[in-house]
């Protein structure tokens, strides 16, 4: 059981997706304006990351090596599209926020990536922590990342106004705020790894 | 059970066998979600509708919508009442060029042309600044469209450092677009622009002349500049700001060319 306890906290902390190995910053850096968004871009591709690793793991030994990247694409999209259809029926407003941002899942690294080096490998309970663990990683960076540039750049928390208008700092909410929020947070998690 | 090899007949059979597993799980879910979807889009689309004609008495119930007609580019749908089908007023969609992509919005106008309330449907604009055109034009003063009234902003230094901060005349719902007056403060009108967003501003006013002109044929509508004068005040005051404008746009353009080649 320690086993799989690992797996997961190596995917939340020790390997994390954003801060660590620096994978899927598309999204990262586009969806992030604030924290419901960061949230839900996070929760989409935990949903997907957990179901293509298991699944892939359960049909590892019907992939013959010579068809798995086109194997894996196709059960990944699959999952992708699933979610789209789902999102655009339960939950249309964070669907319409995140827009081309959802179909966009399937080319995040992250995904083949787990598929890849650990699912193909792993049995298919290890690959669903590592697939939690790794979501659960990716979400928390990205709802990090979007809390930050929400109140700073326009004085709210989960959109409720907190700040009053004076302190705004738009740029944060711009791209160029994505850039330089990741990069010091980048710093101050390697600063404290390194202790 | 032992991973298949690479041969040509494991890699058909494994990538048909999963394409079949796939297309199960995808047309299962297809079926669950797509009635949801479509009549959420149906419901939106009747909800938005009457949202900008009848914004105080969202009741769809009380209204029926007529089926879409399209006027020079523009979408419209008429909203009649049940109780005695006399129509209430008109919803209007019509999209221009904004500063990122598309702008498309739609304008609900009651039989007499007054703007009832406006929906911004898509845009691209800049968050925080042309993005805004989601409720600028629902917030603020009201503008007034009998004339002779032009909003005139001070330029204090208060003003400059926080120009989203003073009060301005932007609203324009209630503004009766029959009077031919709804152009930007900077354009000799008496609405304000988006503070620091001028094109999203245009491309507003532009699509807003665009869906007026749709539901009343009458207004003539001047090309360059977008000034609206209707039929009935071609002699009196609204031609005046039409033809002004039409005359003064062109050679200003010019002037500043002149200027730009000088250097």
């Amino acid at each position: 059981m320690n086993k799989y306890i690992k797996i997961f906290t190596d995917g939340v902390i020790n390997n994390n997706p954003t801060f660590v190995l620096l994978l899927g910053m598309c999204p990262t850096l586009a969806t992030t304006t604030s924290a419901l968004n960061g949230l839900g871009m996070g929760l989409a591709t935990m949903f997907v990351l957990i179901f293509s690793n298991v699944f892939i793991s359960l049909l590892k030994n019907l992939i013959p090596d010579g068809v798995r990247i086109p194997c894996y694409i196709v059960l990944i999209a699959t999952f992708v599209t699933v979610l789209q259809m789902l999102m655009q029926a339960y939950v249309p407003a964070l669907y319409e926020t995140l827009g081309l941002f959802i179909p966009l899942i399937v080319v995040n690294c992250i995904i083949l990536g787990r598929a890849e080096a650990f699912a193909a490998k792993n049995n298919p309970f290890a690959s669903f922590m590592d697939g939690l663990g790794t979501g659960l990683g990716f979400t928390l960076a990205l709802t990090l990342l979007g809390f930050i540039r929400e109140l700073l750049g326009k004085g709210s928390v989960l959109g409720h106004v907190i700040l009053p208008g004076q302190t705004n700092i738009l740029v944060f909410v711009l791209a160029p705020g994505a850039f330089i929020t990741l990069g010091l947070l980048i710093a101050v998690v390697n600063s404290v790894r390194n202790k | 059970m032992k991973k298949l090899k690479s041969g040509f007949w494991e890699m058909v059979l494994s990538l048909t066998l999963i394409s079949a597993l796939v297309a199960i799980m995808l047309g299962f879910s297809y079926i669950k979600t797509s009635v949801l979807v479509s009549d959420l889009a149906e419901k939106n689309r009747r909800d938005g509708i009457l949202e900008v004609v009848v914004p105080n008495n969202i009741n769809s119930s009380d209204y029926f919508i007529g089926e879409s007609e399209l006027i020079d580019e523009s979408t419209l749908y008429n909203v009649y009442a049940i109780s005695d089908s006399s129509l209430v007023g008109t919803a209007v969609v019509s999209s221009d060029n904004g500063f990122g992509g598309n702008l498309t919005i739609m304008f609900g106008f009651d039989t007499t042309g007054v703007i009832t309330g406006y929906k911004v449907l898509e845009h691209s604009e800049t968050p925080g600044l042309g993005a805004q055109v989601t409720d600028w034009f629902k917030r603020g003063t009201g503008v007034s469209s009998s004339g002779g009234y032009s909003y005139e902003r001070k330029k204090t230094v208060m003003n400059f450092l926080f120009g989203k901060f003073a009060a301005s005349a932007h609203n324009i719902i209630g503004l009766d677009m029959s009077a031919g007056k709804a152009s930007l403060s900077k354009d000799g009108g008496t609405i304000d622009a988006i503070t620091a967003s001028t094109i999203t501003s245009r491309a507003f006013m532009r699509a807003l002349k665009k869906s007026y002109s749709a539901v009343n044929p009458n207004a003539a509508v001047d090309a360059a500049t977008g000034a609206t004068g209707s039929a009935a005040d071609a002699e009196t005051g609204a031609t005046t700001v039409a033809s002004d404008d039409s005359a003064q746009q062109p050679t200003l353009t010019f002037e500043r060319k002149k200027r730009f080649l000088r250097r």
